[in-house]
């Protein structure tokens, strides 16, 4: 058995649409993309495989800015990895993506759901390597592929001087805190949603 | 209209999103030296700025901002047109 990890080509448009949308589905998730859109992911997969083809980067809504995990050659899981403000706001860059994607009624609709989850919006630092829609295809759970695919990713950008690294997980999902705190991931903020007293976000950083 | 005036008027528009009359803007400004700038203002700010200049603005037009310079940039090409 063997853990390659790559950066992503146009070829992985497909994979990194369902990861996306994979990582969103812990049902932990107050927001999602399904429920923004007010549809179900099966319905948003070649949508969002379209919205990422587009050549910008620096935010989780570009193919560009995803590693793969390959097992024994297959891809099984990835990851979005961008340094914040290199490209521009990561937030206004995705909101530029949803923009090219879908039309201004449903953005607004979309914007306004999101709204109501303003109290929950943690701000990344600038200059930070940001985690984001980590996912490991369920058939590879367990054999390494998240741990290679991190640490690969930790030290391609620790090698180019970024000096830290930040990941925002769901208050409820325990199960991914534990795995970035033992990763060396630690609080450093939390916000409780006013609509579920317990879930929020929690924004958890390391040194690397 | 000149860069000059289209940069007065962004201004003017950034005041009305962001409900401040005082607010100041200069062009080097990114969403980390605006307070609350986040991506639902973002769209408020660039459907404002549509209906100020009575121009289209797409999202890969805005996947190539990275702060106001470069908004007044798009505004002025896309008003010369």
């Amino acid at each position: 058995m063997s853990i390659e990890v790559r950066k992503a080509t146009e070829q992985d448009i497909y994979f990194i649409a369902s990861i996306i949308l994979l990582a969103e589905s812990t049902g932990y998730e107050l927001t999602t993309y399904a429920k923004m859109f007010n549809t179900t992911n099966d319905e948003l997969l070649s949508v969002v495989a379209k919205m990422i083809t587009n050549d910008s980067d620096g935010h989780p809504l570009c193919w560009r800015s995803y590693f793969i995990a390959c097992y024994d050659g297959v891809p099984a899981g990835a990851l979005s990895a961008y340094v914040e403000g290199e490209m521009g706001d990561s937030n206004h860059l995705m909101t530029g993506a949803l923009m090219s994607t879908f039309s201004r009624e449903q953005l607004k609709t979309a914007f306004q759901f999101l709204a109501l989850y303003k109290d929950i919006q943690l701000k990344k630092n600038n200059g930070v390597l940001q985690i984001d829609c980590v996912a490991t295809l369920e058939n590879y759970s367990g054999k390494g592929v998240f741990g290679a695919l991190l640490g690969a990713v930790e030290r391609h950008y620790s090698e180019k001087g970024i000096k830290q690294a930040e990941i925002q997980v769901w208050l409820k999902n325990k199960h991914a805190f534990a795995v970035y705190e033992n990763k060396g991931y630690k609080i450093i903020a939390e916000r409780i949603s006013q609509h579920d007293q317990e879930n929020g976000k929690i924004l958890m950083q390391k040194e690397l | 209209m000149t860069r000059d005036e289209v940069s007065v008027k962004i201004v003017s528009v950034f005041q009305k999103v962001f409900n401040n009359n005082e607010l100041i803007i200069a062009e080097e400004y990114t969403a980390s030296d605006v307070e609350g700038w986040d991506s639902i203002t973002h769209l408020d700010l660039i459907v404002a700025v549509e209906h100020e200049f009575s121009i289209e603005i797409n999202g890969f037009d805005v996947m190539g901002l990275q702060n106001v310079g470069d908004l007044i940039d798009l505004v002025v090409r896309k008003i010369e047109g």
